[in-house]
């Protein structure tokens, strides 16, 4: 895992390890992923598929993505978004 | 109350201890190459058992995408990798019969082994780091499940979890469809892999399994007077069962009949049948009589034979029972020495023996069998393979929970 981003890092400090979390769920290759992909339409993933990656990236980064946050959660952007509000 | 139709194999496919694909299965069973090793799946050191039937050499990348393999479990992957080598063999165009085609799977545990590591989380790191993908991983009929996505087949898709009897329950199930005109093919097996800590080690304290450690394809000894217990084994067998008129009319190869299903309980005892045998027999006597087989018809036995002191005896005392008289003249094998005990694909590696005696007429022998046991005294094939024709042939499959089955296998006419 990528060195722990801190608060208010920019989304391209966070959006690498990210990458590696979809890439890992979805047996795609990183660069396949952008911040504008989004999770189901563009990367195929299945329901399950972004709970798993919701819940893979709540443990590196120790964050908390509430309920209604990940079912908002559309693009890797939306998803980096909250992870740079909530980091400590 | 049964109709014309009638069902035959048409398409095998096997992962099993004793090889992958049907024919290096069937080759080990015929020359007693046993699957039996000390476990290298986890650590079993300090396990009273440590020896297992383990697949060898499987990967399955060969049939199924790495995003399938990394959502599903080990007993998923070998019924994935069954069916597709049971449709290869078929050549039948399933895409044309997937709307109508079923799935009959037996599965007696599911993903215990990963409900094991979600333990491990839970009690590491607490509730809220289980993963969310644990329950379509572990469910049993996750496997038939995954079968009906990989071919986009639409029929009935169950899964019959009867522990080690499942198997010859879903190939029984399956034959029921095509005799209904339900289904006019059916994708029908069992899988199972178990071989994790706490799952194995529940059947270890249950002492039900030999624990001849030191020599492993010498441990698991049907009906011989020095048998200690079963040996557990994994894999997946899956048919292609498919109504027989539409299989000529197609012109496939045609292994064997699949002609009766029966099945009886005893609600005697949860881990052990009747000891006077009536349970077991009367599964046997309803297969016979379903398939209009007379007893004296059948010619060989895929016995259920574990290798524990009471089945091989009860099961003995059953085939006495249905038989009579004919009972000396049966060959009974078992082929669970060469692969362990499959639990829910067990019935169905039998059945596979089955058809392929009734297809070759060569008889797998019971491996290990040297010693005879006054309380099994017919002929159990011990140690080499025999030539004869078969006609009809009989598999058992007899579980905890007092679930026994037994499917009827002939020569297709």
């Amino acid at each position: 895992m990528n060195q722990k981003p801190k608060k208010g890092q920019p989304l391209k400090e966070v959006f690498p390890t990210i990458q590696n979390i979809i890439a890992n769920q979805l047996k795609i290759k990183p660069v396949e992923i952008r911040l504008n992909s989004e999770l189901q339409k563009d990367l195929g993933a299945e329901s399950l598929d972004a709970m798993e990656i919701i819940m893979y990236i709540e443990e590196a980064f120790d964050v908390h993505i509430g309920d209604e946050e990940a079912r908002k959660a559309k693009t890797v952007e939306d998803i980096a978004n909250y992870v740079t509000k909530k980091i400590k | 109350m049964k109709s014309f139709k009638r069902a035959v194999i048409t398409g095998m496919g096997a992962v099993t201890p004793a090889g992958i694909g049907w024919k290096k299965t069937w080759e080990s069973l015929l020359n007693g190459r046993s699957g039996v090793r000390s476990i290298s799946q986890f650590n079993a050191t300090h396990f009273r058992t440590q020896i297992a039937g383990q697949v060898a050499g499987f990967d399955a990348r060969q049939f199924i995408s790495e995003k399938q393999m990394g959502d599903t479990e080990r007993f998923t992957h070998f019924a994935l990798a069954a069916a597709s080598m049971a449709l290869e063999d078929s050549q039948l165009a399933l895409t044309k019969e997937s709307p109508e085609a079923g799935i009959v799977i037996g599965c007696g545990m599911g993903g215990l082994p990963y409900f094991e590591q979600q333990a491990e989380v839970y009690a590491k790191k607490g509730p809220g780091f289980i993963r969310p993908g644990s329950v379509p991983r572990i469910m049993p009929n996750a496997a038939a499940f995954q079968v009906a996505s990989l071919w986009k087949i639409r029929g009935p898709n169950l899964t019959l979890s009867t522990a080690c009897s499942s198997s010859n329950h879903a190939v029984g199930v399956a034959l029921d469809m095509i005799r209904t005109g339900r289904c006019r093919v059916v994708l029908c097996g069992g899988t199972e892999s178990l071989l994790s800590p706490i799952t194995f080690g529940a059947f270890d304290t249950l002492r039900v399994m030999s624990n001849k450690n030191s020599r492993p394809t010498h441990a698991c000894r049907p009906f011989d007077r020095n048998r200690d217990g079963f040996v557990m084994g994994e894999g997946a067998v899956i048919f292609v069962l498919e109504e027989a008129g539409h299989a000529r009319a197609r012109g496939a190869e045609i292994y064997a009949e699949v002609a009766g299903y029966g099945s009886s309980n005893g609600g005697y005892n949860i881990l052990a049948s009747e000891p006077d045998g009536m349970e077991l027999s009367q599964s046997m006597e309803t297969a016979l009589r379903d398939a209009d087989s007379a007893p004296a018809a059948v010619q060989y036995i895929h016995a259920h034979g574990t290798g524990t002191l009471s089945n091989d005896a009860t099961e003995t005392l059953a085939i006495k029972k249905t038989f009579g008289a004919q009972a000396s003249k049966l060959m009974i094998s078992s082929t669970k020495p060469v692969t362990g005990h499959m639990i829910g694909a067990a019935g169905a590696l039998g059945i596979l023996a089955c058809a392929l005696s009734v297809k070759t007429g060569m008889i797998p022998p019971t491996l290990n069998y040297e010693t005879p046991d006054p309380a099994c005294d017919l002929d159990y094939v011990p140690k080499k393979s025999r030539k004869t024709r078969v006609d009809v042939a009989l598999c058992n499959a007899f579980a905890f929970g007092s679930n026994n089955a037994s499917v009827v296998i002939k020569r297709e006419v």
